[in-house]
């Protein structure tokens, strides 16, 4: 016969053995949602270095295409003109050019910000809860103010976001009463709701429809500018074909061997099909360029929809992230990342 | 009505067309203030459109639907003075009224 005064005296031991295993849950779905947001954000980072230090050479870049598309001038003086006026050109957008190196900079440094908090909330699933974790949570989270400075130098005017260390520093405030475990699962909450309130101001940034189209725009000019210099380059004569026409048949036709060079008869007939080759990976690069960088948002914004389960103690499923991130590689496998 | 997508594309394409032809333009030219306009052309399409994309990722534009129209109408009379190959001097014109376009496109964005 079932005694039930004792289930009842049990109940509490279940209460408490379902709430720590709730509290395990917690520190677990720290951890995915953790990893799953670094990854999210280290692709955008790339993305941002790579715009960075596009920017960064660009004024060479553009010098030398501009000093070799002078091969057509033929009379002598006319032609050293048009070098000199080819190595000043680029003076006139230098502004530009650091102006806009400063913007992505500052977009690098949030998303390197978000990085390390996101790096951080999976390290919280690793501190010992029956040690005070206050002071230890405290002091990595000081990230977050980190991020909230760095947000707010990329948001546009007039848009504010909400003091991100809010919820974490409330919640610490009112943890006393709280076993140790239970302190750790209610941080992780808090955590996870300043996380994701910063995600969402980054979110807002690069969905904010101007935005999206410079950035990309910006992308796929950097990498037209590298090459026009290739293809001005080829057009000069200093450039050997072999290697756009190498990489070419590697690809399509691998049963075939290029010779080392060119015979000179057929020098320009090489020429033609490596500019043929260089205008249609020029064309499929651009579509990739702008695709990857919508991808890239688009993990984000799986990332947030994680976060929201999470504090609504519904279990995260980092199976659509992972899938999002996946279709993110795959897009940049195309641009040869 | 234009978006801002079509806005900065407009911008881009005057300066992208400016630099990929300009081996060809400096070859055509007769004299060495030739050279520098055909240069000075691209340099002025290539400013514009980095301004550009510096003003809408540093803050909001606006609708600029009419300078955008004569930025498309002027980047036609270009395209179509390639393919007659109209006297330079007359060409370079039509170049520099193309870029003198998209600014106006750019200026009128930040004014708003």
């Amino acid at each position: 016969m079932i005694n039930v005064s004792r289930i009842f005296l049990l109940l509490p031991l279940l209460v408490l053995f379902a709430g720590c295993a709730a509290m395990q849950s917690d520190r677990a779905d720290a951890k995915r949602l953790g990893t799953a947001g670094q990854a999210a954000t280290q692709s955008l980072q790339q993305q941002a270095a790579q715009v960075k230090s596009s920017l960064t050479s660009l004024s060479t870049t553009i010098t030398v295409k501009e000093i070799l598309d002078c091969r057509g001038v033929v009379n002598q003086a006319m032609r050293e003109g048009c070098i000199k006026n080819a190595s000043t050109v680029v003076s006139q957008f230098e502004k530009q050019r650091k102006d806009l190196l400063d913007i992505i900079d500052k977009r690098q440094k949030a998303l390197k910000a978000l990085n390390d908090a996101y790096a951080t909330f999976g390290d919280l699933s690793n501190y010992d809860a029956g040690q005070n974790t206050a002071t230890a949570v405290e002091n990595a989270f000081g990230k977050i103010n980190t991020l909230s400075a760095s947000l707010g130098a990329i948001l546009p005017a007039g848009v504010v976001i909400a003091p991100i260390t809010a919820t974490i520093t409330k919640a610490l405030g009112g943890l006393g009463a709280l076993t140790a475990d239970q302190r750790q699962s209610e941080l992780t909450k808090a955590a996870s709701k300043d996380l994701h309130t910063a995600l969402d101001a980054m979110i807002k940034v690069l969905q904010n429809e101007e935005d999206s189209v410079a950035m990309k725009s910006l992308m796929v000019e950097l990498q037209d500018e590298m090459d026009r210099m290739e293809k001005s380059t080829l057009e000069a004569g200093l450039g050997s074909t072999m290697g756009i026409l190498g990489s070419f048949y590697s690809k399509v036709a691998p049963d075939i061997t290029l010779t080392s060079s060119t015979a000179p008869s057929n020098s320009d007939l090489a020429t033609a099909a490596a500019k043929q080759i260089l205008a249609q990976t020029m064309s499929s690069r651009e579509h990739s360029l702008e695709s990857a960088y919508d991808q890239a948002i688009s993990v984000l914004v799986a990332v947030r929809t994680e976060h929201e389960k999470l504090e609504a103690t519904q279990g995260v499923n980092v199976s659509l992230i992972i899938a999002e991130v996946q279709h993110l590689r795959d897009i940049t496998k195309t641009l040869g990342n | 009505m234009s978006n801002l997508s079509d806005r900065l594309a407009a911008i881009k394409q005057n300066y992208d067309d400016a630099s990929d032809n300009e081996a060809t333009d400096l070859a055509s030219a007769k004299t060495a203030a030739e050279v520098a306009a055909v240069q000075a052309n691209v340099a002025n399409a290539r400013s514009t459109y980095f301004s550009a994309v510096e003003a809408m990722l540093s803050k909001a534009g606006d609708d600029v639907e009419a300078a955008y129209q004569e930025a498309l109408n002027s980047q036609k009379i270009i395209a179509d003075a390639r393919k007659k190959s109209a006297a330079i001097a007359d060409f370079l014109g039509k170049l520099s009224d193309g870029t003198d376009k998209a600014t106006t496109l750019l200026n009128k964005a930040k004014s708003l």
